[in-house]
C-alpha cells in the first residue's frame, strides 16, 4: 500500500515537472517570475520590478548579430530611451562557461562601459536557468513585460533578419514600436515576432 | 595569330589592372574561399541559347561540424541569399533548395546542410541576345556558416558563358552535380494534403492510400514559415489505411485561424533493407479529419 503510494505521487511529480517544462512563456499571461544575479553581484527578481515596465534583452557580445545592433548604436539608444523612461533594462547572458559569449562579471561590465550601454543590470545566467525559462533561443531575443507582470511582447528586435549594419536604418524595430504602445497604455500592435540571430549557447 | 593572342592578353591584363583601380576590389574569382566555405557558381549548359532557360548551381562547401541554412533556417541562423546582377533582358527565378536536415543545436532546432549543398537558380536569357558574345552572369551571394559559433559570409561569384544560336551542351560536371541533387529537391504532392488545428498541435493529413501501404520509417515536415510549428519538437507520424497523419507541435507564431500551411515533407522509407527518402512541397488547407 505504502509502495503503491509512493508511485502514485512519483507519477504525479513527473506529470508535474513535464508540464512545468513544457511551459512556455505567453502573451497576455504572467510573465514567469525568476530571480538571478548581475555582473555587479546584486539579486533581482522580476516581482519585485511590479508597477515598471522590464525589458528583457539575450545577448552575446560575440555573436555577429548582436554586434549588429551594438556597433551601429541601435541596442544602446533603445536601452537609453527604456532607461530615461523609467523602465528596467536587464541585459541576459546565458551562454555557458566555456561557450560563445560567456563572461566573468569584470567582463560583463567592461564590456557595458566599452560599448557605452545603459541596461539597468546585465544578469549572468550561465547555468541557462533563465534563458529556458523564457525559451530564449537567439542572441538578441527581447521580451517586453509591463507594469501589471504581464508578459506583451516576445520575439526580434526587428523585421530585418541580418548581420548588415546598414539594414538597422530602414528595418522596423518592433521593440521600440512596442515600448511606445505599452508606454501610452495601448494595446502592443505586433506582440510576437521572430527572433533572429545566433543560437543561444546553453 | 601569336601576335593577336598577345595582344589580347595584355589588353585583358590591362583591363584588369584598370578594374582592380577603379574599383579598388580584386578582380571576381570563382570560386571563392572564406574562412569556412567554399562557394562556387557553376553553369549546367556551356552555353546560352537566345530565349531559352538554364540553370546554374551555388555550390556551397562546408568544412566537418559546420552547416548552413534552410529558406526557413528555423530557430536560429539565416537563409543563403543571392542578389542577381544581370546583363539587360535576363531574370532569374527563386533559389531551389534541395530539403535539409534537423540540426539540433542544445535545446533548438536549426534547419540547413553539413557537407555540402547546391542551390539552383533557373536563369532566363532574352530572345534578341545577340550570339558571338560573352555573358557575365554575377551573383553577390550572403550566408550564414555555423558550428557552435556563427559567421555570416559574403562572396560575389561571377560566371561568363559565350551566346550561341546552336542548341547547348551540357558541362559534365556541373550537369553530375545537378544529377546528383536532383533526388534532394522536393516534387509536388501528388495527394491531397489538409490540416486540423488542435489545442498545442497542428495535424497534417495525407490522403495518400498508396503510402499507406508503404513501410514508411520515418515522416518529417519542414515549414516553409518561421514559428508555425514549434521548430524542436519531436514529429510524430501515424499511418492509417487512408495515408498518414503527422502532429506537429504549435509554435509561438502560429496565429488562430491558419490558412495555409506550406512547407516541404521528407518520408523516408526501408523495403528490402534498401532505404529511399522522397521529398514533396506541401501546400495544406483547413481541412477534416479522414
Amino acid at each position: 500500500m505504502q509502495r503503491r503510494r509512493f508511485a502514485v505521487l512519483a507519477i504525479l511529480c513527473t506529470l508535474v515537472f513535464a508540464t512545468l517544462s513544457e511551459a512556455i512563456p505567453k502573451i497576455g499571461q504572467p510573465a514567469p517570475d525568476f530571480t538571478s544575479t548581475d555582473s555587479q553581484g546584486v539579486t533581482h527578481t522580476l516581482g519585485a520590478y511590479r508597477g515598471k515596465i522590464v525589458v528583457l534583452e539575450w545577448t552575446n557580445h560575440q555573436c555577429p548579430f548582436v554586434g549588429k545592433h551594438y556597433g551601429t548604436g541601435n541596442m544602446q539608444a533603445l536601452q537609453k530611451y527604456a532607461t530615461d523612461t523609467n523602465m528596467i533594462w536587464l541585459s541576459v547572458i546565458s551562454s555557458a562557461p566555456g561557450e560563445q559569449g560567456y563572461v566573468s562579471s569584470a567582463e560583463a561590465n567592461t564590456l557595458t562601459a566599452k560599448r557605452q550601454a545603459s541596461p539597468t543590470a546585465v544578469l549572468l545566467d550561465s547555468a541557462g536557468v533563465v534563458g529556458r525559462l523564457y525559451d530564449a533561443r537567439t542572441t538578441p531575443h527581447m521580451y517586453i513585460i509591463d507594469a501589471q507582470g504581464t508578459l506583451v511582447y516576445m520575439g526580434g528586435i526587428d523585421d530585418k533578419p541580418s548581420t548588415q549594419p546598414v539594414d538597422v536604418q530602414t528595418a522596423k524595430n518592433y521593440v521600440r514600436i512596442a515600448l511606445g504602445e505599452v508606454l501610452s497604455a495601448k494595446p502592443v500592435s505586433t506582440p510576437i515576432t521572430r527572433p533572429y540571430g545566433c543560437s543561444v549557447k546553453y | 595569330m601569336a601576335w593577336a593572342m598577345r595582344q589580347y592578353g595584355i589588353r585583358l591584363a590591362m583591363a584588369a589592372m584598370y578594374l582592380v583601380l577603379v574599383s579598388g576590389t580584386p578582380l571576381l574569382a570563382n570560386p571563392v574561399s572564406t574562412t569556412h566555405v567554399q562557394a562556387e557558381l557553376g553553369s549546367v549548359v556551356t552555353t546560352i541559347q537566345p530565349g531559352t532557360s538554364f540553370w546554374v548551381v551555388l555550390h556551397l562547401r562546408m568544412p566537418a561540424g559546420w552547416h548552413t541554412y534552410w529558406q526557413n533556417p528555423g530557430d536560429a541562423g539565416l537563409a543563403t541569399a543571392m542578389h542577381w546582377l544581370l546583363p539587360a533582358g535576363f531574370t532569374a527565378g527563386d533559389i531551389v533548395w534541395p530539403y535539409p536536415q534537423r540540426l539540433p543545436v542544445g535545446p533548438l532546432m536549426n534547419y540547413g546542410y553539413e557537407g555540402a549543398v547546391s542551390l539552383l537558380t533557373q536563369i532566363t536569357a532574352p530572345a534578341d541576345l545577340l550570339p558571338g558574345q560573352h555573358v557575365a552572369l554575377r551573383t553577390e551571394t550572403t550566408w550564414v556558416a555555423c558550428a557552435k559559433i556563427c559567421v555570416p559570409e559574403a562572396a560575389t561569384l561571377e560566371l561568363q558563358l559565350p551566346v550561341s544560336a546552336e542548341t547547348p551542351q551540357d558541362d559534365a560536371r556541373w550537369k553530375t552535380v545537378l544529377t546528383e541533387v536532383q533526388p534532394r529537391l522536393p516534387r509536388a504532392a501528388p495527394w491531397k494534403v489538409v490540416f486540423t488545428e488542435e489545442q498545442d498541435t497542428l495535424t497534417l493529413i495525407v490522403a495518400a492510400p498508396d503510402v499507406a501501404a508503404s513501410p514508411i520509417t520515418d515522416a518529417t515536415f519542414f515549414p516553409l514559415a518561421y514559428g508555425i510549428i514549434d521548430h524542436a519538437a519531436a514529429q510524430q507520424f501515424q499511418m492509417t489505411e487512408q495515408g498518414l497523419r503527422l502532429m506537429l507541435q504549435r509554435g509561438t507564431l502560429d496565429p488562430t485561424g491558419l490558412t495555409r500551411i506550406e512547407g516541404v515533407l521528407v518520408l523516408h522509407e526501408k523495403r528490402d533493407s534498401a532505404s529511399r527518402v522522397q521529398a514533396f512541397t506541401v501546400s495544406a488547407l483547413p481541412g477534416r479529419a479522414l
